[in-house]
């Protein structure tokens, strides 16, 4: 007989969210996934003039702040007819792509770490490493609760993998630390970066300013390479299992992003449905209301009948698609990760537990040498921001097509007389997390249903927290 | 990590960074010792309507370190980003720090009391359960501009009625004070610093309505590096041209937004949103995020709604 087996809340995620399974016969066999706080950021936007939007809506998350302020900003250069110059756009792709990779070291060490490590191994450290040392008393006499009450799991154990992941555990967060400074350099503080505004950015960037953040960088894709990539892989090994769990419907969507300077992107934006890619075209997407508290024309509705969640279900031309690193390799068909996971036995990119897992390590690799290369495109004593009259009572519409490190961004502006009277956010953890509709599941949904449940008690199950955590949830930007 | 001996002497930095002065930051010094020998204050965080951006400015750190903070200085029991249970064991970890009670309770985010699905704590709503895990707290810290004041979420129509943790008790009647500590996000220094000061002097830090006069007694525009020009009149009119100028004319409100964040600065003191040549948006001041437009640019500086230096000037000398 099914049981019904929920984590409420997933913790070590941003938000709040929840997750209801059904199983039966150890299996998930039905999955609900809930987002559970609303505050309504399309409609607070409502007749403020359109540049605040470049400050409020980078509000809407404060881990992914930068992605909604580059995504805002870019729909308001299409309101004001106005192209930032040249080193404008390379300062913005210096600030979106290292704030994506320290964006990935979160999700994988602090976040998603604790469901493969079990750190109460380095309790026992006897070695001479100081920092281990501090550690392990740390954890053995600290009292420290939040390390504690991990689910019941098959957790990796052996001592010296366990000490050297939770030595990086600490170390990530450092490294973000040094990144963020980098960050700030430019963007003037972080989290919500203020600089950045239509047209450009107003920071004045010196030589000794680049100095710094190619230091910053330096040090950043030290980790990444020689720590990030070498761990992910490591629990790619130990979890291969994981390459077959998770798996969605594999279609996928993404954005093009960070231009070179011969033009050359990145990422190129396409979908991929039913194994054929195609262009995207954004009037094929809908956001489907049956399922979340909202009335028919968008207003909350905490008492909706039938409905689970305060999340939306975009979908395009009819289909749910998952976005996030995985999609973005997908869609360009990328040789690098093809042959990343041809190490684990597979010929195709899927969509799984893993195979996001090892996307986002492989990705940040990537982005680290994009922004060595990049960052030299900066020209020093040229302009850095046209002028933008800020308070022009503007009329017009615009849409910024970004990227965030969990998948393809949309902000859609429309403005009259300098007053904002449209504002529709359509953000990645709104595709992965979004309910069902139509008689189709939500993309999550789908990945975990058929996860093998071997653990459960009132953690819930490690596994289907494993599946959960691997897309990197940002619930407060999914509902927004 | 740092070593013992290291430790005792990055306190005694965060002090003086953090109090200003080198006796005060010896006292504390002092207290930080006894701390770090067993006495650590057991902390819960609970999100409200929250972005998670005060928790990550923290991680961030400024002068202070964040590792060092939650290994040295306070044994962190529940954090919704970083706690490793999850579910059930995640409420009752929760549920037993605060039954237990004397704990440090920071809360991130409104509360939304119009609206109250509109934010859960597992299966209950976050204004039904937040009620017990504030009344055997010895000291409730709001942390960031949404519990301070209902910041964004209780903004423009504000849908959700979201409040500030203080309406939530008053409406609630737990009588407690409160430590705000303002900022979209906050600026890490300021929290870890009145957490600090909490555990070395068991008292509570000098407060104006709640809210530390240390780090937000003074106006940004009185400490602004950018000061000078504001006296000269040489005011921004094109960003890309004028970096060295006062942003005055841009809509800065530093002149009425009460922070250190000049002398502060952030994210390992390298920089600060007036320094990077962007007007201050205010986002300490209880009125943040305002109802007028963000940037009200002006010819004059007259013009600009808040620029009653005089009032100030005032106010200033009578004290």
């Amino acid at each position: 007989m099914a049981r019904i087996l929920s984590v409420d809340p997933v913790s070590r995620i941003e938000g709040h969210l929840k997750i209801e399974t059904e199983i039966d016969s150890g299996v998930v066999t039905r999955a609900r996934v809930a987002g559970n706080m609303y505050r309504g950021f399309e409609r607070m936007l409502l007749g403020r003039h359109p540049v605040d939007s470049a400050r409020i809506a980078q509000r809407i998350c404060g881990v992914c702040h930068e992605v909604h302020g580059v995504s805002s900003v870019m729909a308001l250069e299409e309101i004001y007819k106005v192209t930032p110059p040249a080193n404008g756009l390379v300062l913005r792709d210096m600030i979106l792509g290292l704030h994506i990779v320290t964006d990935h070291l979160l999700h994988f060490y602090n976040l998603c770490l604790p469901d493969y490590a079990d750190f109460s191994v380095a309790a026992a450290y006897s070695g001479s490493d100081t920092r281990l040392k501090d550690i392990s008393a740390w954890i053995r006499n600290s009292g420290t609760g939040f390390i504690g009450g991990a689910a019941e799991g098959d957790y990796i154990r052996d001592k010296d993998a366990v000490y050297r992941l939770v030595l990086h555990y600490f170390e990530a967060l450092k490294i973000r630390s040094e990144a963020a400074s980098g960050l700030a350099l430019l963007g003037g503080k972080v989290p919500f970066i203020h600089a950045l505004l239509p047209g450009g950015i107003t920071t004045e960037i010196t030589a000794d300013t680049l100095m710094k953040y190619y230091h910053v960088l330096e040090k950043t894709a030290d980790f990444v390479n020689n720590s990030f990539l070498p761990d992910a892989l490591e629990i790619a090994r130990r979890y291969p299992q994981y390459f077959k769990i998770g798996e969605t419907y594999n279609t996928f969507y993404a954005h093009s992003s960070f231009k070179d300077s011969k033009g050359t992107n990145l990422f190129n934006a396409g979908v991929i449905i039913n194994g054929e890619r195609k262009n995207f075209d954004y009037s094929k997407v809908k956001e489907l209301l049956s399922a979340s508290f909202y009335d028919n024309s968008g207003r909350p509705d905490e008492n909706r009948q039938g409905a689970y969640s305060w999340i939306k279900a975009p979908r395009y031309e009819g289909f749910p698609l998952e976005v996030g690193p995985v999609a973005r390799f997908a869609v360009n068909n990328d040789a690098g990760f093809k042959s990343l996971l041809g190490r684990f036995g597979s010929t195709n990119i899927t969509s799984s537990t893993m195979s996001r897992i090892l996307a986002r390590a492989y990705e940040s690799v990537r982005l680290c040498n994009y922004l060595f290369e990049r960052s030299e495109d900066f020209r020093l004593d040229e302009p850095t921001i046209r002028p933008v009259d800020l308070q022009a009572p503007v009329t017009g519409q615009g849409v910024g097509f970004s990227v965030a490190a969990r998948g393809a961004l949309v902000h859609h502006i429309t403005a009259e007389k300098g007053k904002v009277t449209d504002y529709k956010m359509i953000v990645p953890s709104t595709w992965n997390f979004g309910p069902a509709a139509d008689g189709k599941a939500g993309v999550v949904e789908k990945a975990i249903t058929g996860t093998p449940v071997r653990f459960g008690g009132e953690g819930g199950s490690v596994e289907v927290g494993r599946v959960v955590r691997s897309f990197d949830p940002c619930t407060a930007c999914s509902v927004h | 990590m740092l070593s013992r001996r290291d430790f005792l002497k990055k306190c005694r930095d965060i002090s003086v960074a953090a109090f200003g002065a080198d006796i005060f930051g010896a006292e504390i010094a002092e207290g930080f010792m006894k701390i770090a020998a067993s006495d650590r204050p057991l902390v819960s965080f609970i999100q409200g309507q929250s972005c998670t951006g005060c928790s990550i400015s923290l991680t961030y750190g400024n002068e202070t370190n964040f590792i060092d903070f939650i290994m040295k200085l306070i044994r962190l029991q529940v954090h919704p980003n970083l706690s490793f249970s999850q579910g059930e064991s995640y409420l009752k970890m929760l549920d037993s720090v605060s039954a237990k009670g004397g704990h440090v309770l920071v809360v991130e985010g409104s509360i939304p009391v119009k609206m109250k699905k509109a934010c859960m704590l597992g299966e209950h709503t976050l204004y039904d359960e937040l009620k017990k895990h504030m009344e055997k707290a010895s000291a409730i810290i709001a942390c960031g501009s949404c519990s301070c004041f209902g910041g964004i979420p209780a903004s423009g129509m504000n849908e959700t009625g979201a409040v500030s943790v203080e309406k939530y008790m008053s409406m609630t009647g737990i009588k407690k004070p409160v430590i705000k500590i303002p900022g979209c996000p906050i600026q890490p220094d300021r929290f870890m610093g009145t957490v600090a000061y909490l555990i070395a002097t068991g008292k509570l830090p000098a407060m104006k309505d709640g809210i530390p006069t240390l780090y937000f007694g003074e106006l940004i525009h009185n400490n602004c590096t950018r000061f000078q020009y504001f006296s000269q009149d040489i005011y921004l009119d094109d960003y890309n041209k004028d970096k060295h100028s006062c942003l005055l004319k841009k809509g800065c409100r530093g002149t009425v937004t009460k922070a250190d964040c000049p002398t502060r600065r952030w994210n390992g003191s390298v920089n600060v949103c007036v320094e990077s040549n962007a007007p201050c948006i205010g986002c300490v001041n209880e009125k943040w995020p305002f109802t007028s437009d963000i940037y009200i640019e002006a010819k004059n500086v007259e013009d600009v709604p808040w620029s009653d230096f005089k009032k100030y000037s005032e106010k200033r000398g009578r004290k």
